[in-house]
């Protein structure tokens, strides 16, 4: 069993992983930069030590200091928590080479699905239903017209090694193709280093839902049911719910075995996300990438699910069996996540920097906070904009929207600009009652 | 600029209240001296009562007649840390010697010029020699031998001297 | 074995993992520092996956000076590079773009030029010339091999008439300054590029510091014969970090793509 766990990672999800080592009963080490010194991971970790100046390149994506610090204060596990190096493979193997545990899957998992191109084929052979296109990446534009005509426009490109809208481009026909190819070949470069891009079907107006797996190192999968997410602003997820509002419990079943061949395909051995797209009209879901992480929303699937996501992340890191199987994993009521950030949502969601002067945490039943701010805490402008995690928790959709709505008006952030009036409106919108929104519906609605 | 958590102008309020005309502070890492000048002092100054018995004296401000009058623009004299500090410039172990039966590369007192080697930093298994920038007397070694060492620890404090002293 | 799973930066002292360097195209990510590479790497970073096909493998060196200890030196760098001398020459293509390389290799005798590093450069600039591609060379050389005398300094005007050559076919020469390049090469066919591009931080010159310091003798200016050195005073187009150098490349040869040329014909530009 793991004695000693170092948190590479700041804000709500680092105070998340310390709560669960806690319960665990296992001892933490927290890493800060030097603009997070007063930090509530540094105050409740047992032990911190600053791995640098403010620059997340400094510190947080400064690996030779994680480590030392790792083998420095003798931990012999390392949770990533999301983003900076939750998944980057060199990062998995050196705490492989240096014998410390990495609480995620094996690196070959995290390399297959990292490069999107490659993650679809391995989920063409494992029969996971992929959306239309190209057989991996594409190298000449000859090559991406035979598929256009193939599949049929609209088609997409987008960058194999990285996502969040970066190297995107939707071509609505052939004359469109050569400049959509440089443009996103460009942007792909600039983002993550690499032009290569493959291209499939658009699909307009789809759900962006997700399966929740969890994996052990002993070859047993179960999933915990769907996400849906199709709230997003630039490929930027604000507000997340489970389960689904469309789906039936046919679609849920046939969608959770999917999402576990896939991760049978890559013997995955941890907590991940398996991504689709599901076409309302046509009923269909197809797979578009794997997250090889603990993602930000886990809070949602936990809620419904009252399965502790990263209190078993990191057992099955230690080498636990899981002790679940698929039937003990039962879901109830409805939960619904607003990711509260210091944004102006009237002036294009600018994040805003500031310090927090007052702060009250709404409570009652069913609501969760997850957070990482207090009175004093001075936004950076270094890192991402999140303030709070609000989660909210009902018997039906109703109730769950009921306690969000009063959650929201209870929820007192001063000093800084929030999106709480955001999602106030968000709440009150026609389409999104009906449940019925794609990942349109911002664009649509709010822009 | 900070001390411990305290802003300067904390301190300051502090010292004007209690009507301290002199403040020396030291902690590890960091040693501060303030000295305020008559004139600032005589400024704040308010009727205050003497202390009891038991309490804590404090500094009672001068007459206002037998000072001299000077009106500084700056009544303050801030003097900060004394000594250079070098800080580490990564995480991981603090070894005083180069090896574990050898003796330590310096001690308190030693003198050391740019370029000497202080003391290792074990990162990743791998021994990095922290180097000196300038030339000086150690006065404090900071951290205990074979401790972690995290970015930025003051490590050690030096007395500097000029390079032909 | 530990050991070897690390690089230390001999500029900034960061310790880094091999892998993490690799992926960083050998780059320093704390101070930038450019670790030199060998020619297979910079084959397998810039050219598109198994578009490489080499000319004139087999061309070996011979000693026509009869020089002490030169056929020792040929055969230990053979050895030790797996190769058969100083320069890498071929066909590739560099995003989707077909382009005539040479990259020379600075761990075969510090890539210094004698006979057969000419010829190979010499003849890959004249298939280029024959099948209208442009061509783009990584260089990095100690200058012209000492050992074979004037047959090396020869190489320099053999080089040069055939980037003539190549010129008035009003093709495209982009040269590409790595950390170091001297002497000889960069008296000759380094310097013709239409296009030269240094490498970040690169030590490119003629002659060595000492020798100019003791000839003038004057203090060196800072920086003096780095790439960005040059850059200012002139003598280099632009200055590109080698992670971004495919891209650029690729994005010059996109823009230079061209039908030269026929007797009386048009030129049409892309």
């Amino acid at each position: 069993m793991i004695a000693k766990l170092l948190v590479a990672n700041r804000g709500e999800i680092a105070v998340r992983i310390i709560r669960a080592a806690h319960e665990l009963g296992i001892k933490t080490v927290a890493v800060y930069s030097e603009a997070d010194r007063q930090a509530l991971s540094v105050r409740y970790a047992d032990q911190a030590v600053c791995i640098g100046p403010a620059p997340a390149a400094e510190s947080y994506l400064f690996y030779q200091n994680i480590l030392s610090a790792a083998l420095s204060s003798n931990c012999d596990a390392i949770h990533p928590g999301y983003g900076f190096l939750a998944e980057n493979p060199l990062f998995a193997e050196a705490c492989r080479a240096l014998n410390i545990k990495f609480v995620g899957p094996h690196p070959l998992a995290i390399r297959k699905m990292g490069d999107k191109a490659s993650a679809k084929k391995v989920m063409q052979h494992a029969g996971v239903p992929i959306v239309p296109g190209s057989d991996g990446i594409i190298h000449t534009l000859a090559e991406a017209q035979t598929i256009a005509e193939t599949v049929g426009y609209p088609v997409v490109f987008k960058a194999s090694a990285g996502g969040g809208g970066k190297g995107m481009r939707i071509v609505n026909d052939q004359r469109e193709l050569d400049g959509a190819f440089a443009f996103a070949a460009n942007e792909a470069q600039q983002a993550f280093g690499d032009s290569s891009l493959y291209v499939e079907k658009f699909i307009a107006d789809p759900k962006h839902i997700e399966i929740q797996l969890l994996g052990d190192k002993h070859g047993h999968v179960v999933h915990l049911f769907e996400r849906d997410c199709s709230i997003q602003r630039r490929y930027q997820k604000l507000l997340e719910e489970a389960p689904s509002p469309v789906l039936n419990d046919e679609l849920r079943q046939k969608m959770g075995e999917a999402a576990i061949m896939a991760a049978r395909a890559v013997k995955y051995d941890s907590v991940g996300t398996v991504e689709f797209i599901f076409d309302q009209k046509q009923r269909r879901f197809y797979f578009i990438e794997m997250n090889t992480r603990i993602q930000v929303e886990h809070p949602v699937t936990e809620q419904i699910t009252q399965i502790d996501l990263i209190k078993n992340q990191i057992l099955v890191a230690a080498g636990k069996k899981l002790t679940l199987t698929q039937d003990d994993i039962r879901r109830s009521g409805h939960a619904i996540e607003c990711r509260i950030n210091a944004e102006d949502h009237r002036n294009n969601f600018q994040p805003k920097t500031g310090t927090i002067s007052q702060y009250i945490v709404p409570g009652g039943p069913g609501i969760r906070v997850d957070s990482g701010v207090y009175p004093g805490y001075t936004i950076s402008p270094y890192y991402d904009s999140m303030l709070a995690k609000l989660i909210a928790w009902g018997n039906t959709r109703k109730d769950a929207i009921a306690g969000m709505r009063r959650a929201l008006r209870e929820f007192v952030i001063e000093g800084v600009t929030t999106t709480i009036p955001f999602h106030l409106s968000l709440l009150a919108n026609e389409v999104f009652l009906r449940g019925t929104y794609t990942t349109n519906f911002i664009k649509e609605f709010f822009e | 600029m900070k001390f411990g958590k305290f802003d300067l102008d904390e301190l300051l309020a502090l010292m004007d209240r209690h009507h301290v005309s002199e403040l020396s502070l030291r902690r590890h890492g960091q040693a501060i001296e303030i000295k305020k000048s008559a004139s600032a002092a005589q400024h704040s100054a308010a009727p205050q009562p003497r202390p009891a018995a038991g309490e804590k004296s404090v500094a009672e401000p001068d007459d206002p007649e037998t000072q001299p009058t000077l009106l500084s623009p700056e009544p303050l004299e801030i003097i900060g840390e004394k000594f250079y500090q070098v800080q580490a410039p990564l995480v991981g172990t603090f070894y005083r010697a180069p090896a574990p039966d050898a003796s330590p590369f310096i001690e308190v007192g030693d003198q050391v010029k740019v370029g000497d080697t202080l003391c290792i930093i074990e990162a990743m298994k791998n021994m990095n020699e922290i180097q000196i920038d300038v030339n000086g007397i150690i006065r404090e070694i900071c951290v205990k031998n074979g401790s972690l060492v995290e970015f930025g620890q003051v490590l050690f404090k030096i007395e500097e001297t000029s390079p032909d002293s | 074995m530990l050991s070897r799973l690390f690089v230390t930066c001999s500029q900034c002292h960061t310790t880094h993992f091999i892998s993490f360097l690799k992926h960083s195209h050998y780059v320093c990510s704390k101070c930038g520092y450019h670790f030199r590479i060998d020619a297979p790497n910079r084959i397998k970073k810039l050219c598109d996956r198994g578009s490489f096909f080499e000319l004139d493998q087999g061309l070996k060196s011979a000693d026509p000076l009869n020089f002490p200890g030169y056929q020792q030196k040929i055969d230990d760098a053979m050895i030790a590079t797996g190769i058969n001398e100083a320069v890498i020459t071929g066909v590739a293509t560099i995003n989707d773009i077909r382009t005539a390389l040479a990259i020379l290799e600075p761990r075969f005798i510090m890539a210094s030029m004698g006979s057969v590093v000419g010829e190979k450069i010499t003849r890959l600039v004249e298939y280029a010339t024959d099948h209208m591609l442009p061509a783009v060379m990584i260089i990095s050389s100690g200058g012209a091999r000492m050992q074979e005398g004037i047959f090396s300094l020869m190489q320099m005007a053999k080089t040069a008439a055939a980037i003539k050559r190549f010129h008035e076919r009003q093709l495209l020469l982009v040269t590409v300054l790595a950390d170091p390049t001297t002497g000889g090469v960069t008296a000759s066919f380094a310097m013709l590029g239409d296009i030269i591009i240094g490498e970040t931080k690169a030590l490119i010159g003629f002659a060595g510091p000492r020798v100019i310091q003791q000839t003038i003798g004057q203090v060196l200016p800072p920086g003096f014969q780095t790439a960005e050195f040059l850059l200012e005073h002139g003598m280099l187009d632009m200055v590109v970090s080698r992670k971004n150098l495919k891209a650029i490349l690729g994005s010059i040869l996109r823009t230079h793509q061209q039908r030269p040329y026929a007797q009386g014909g048009e030129r049409h530009a892309r």
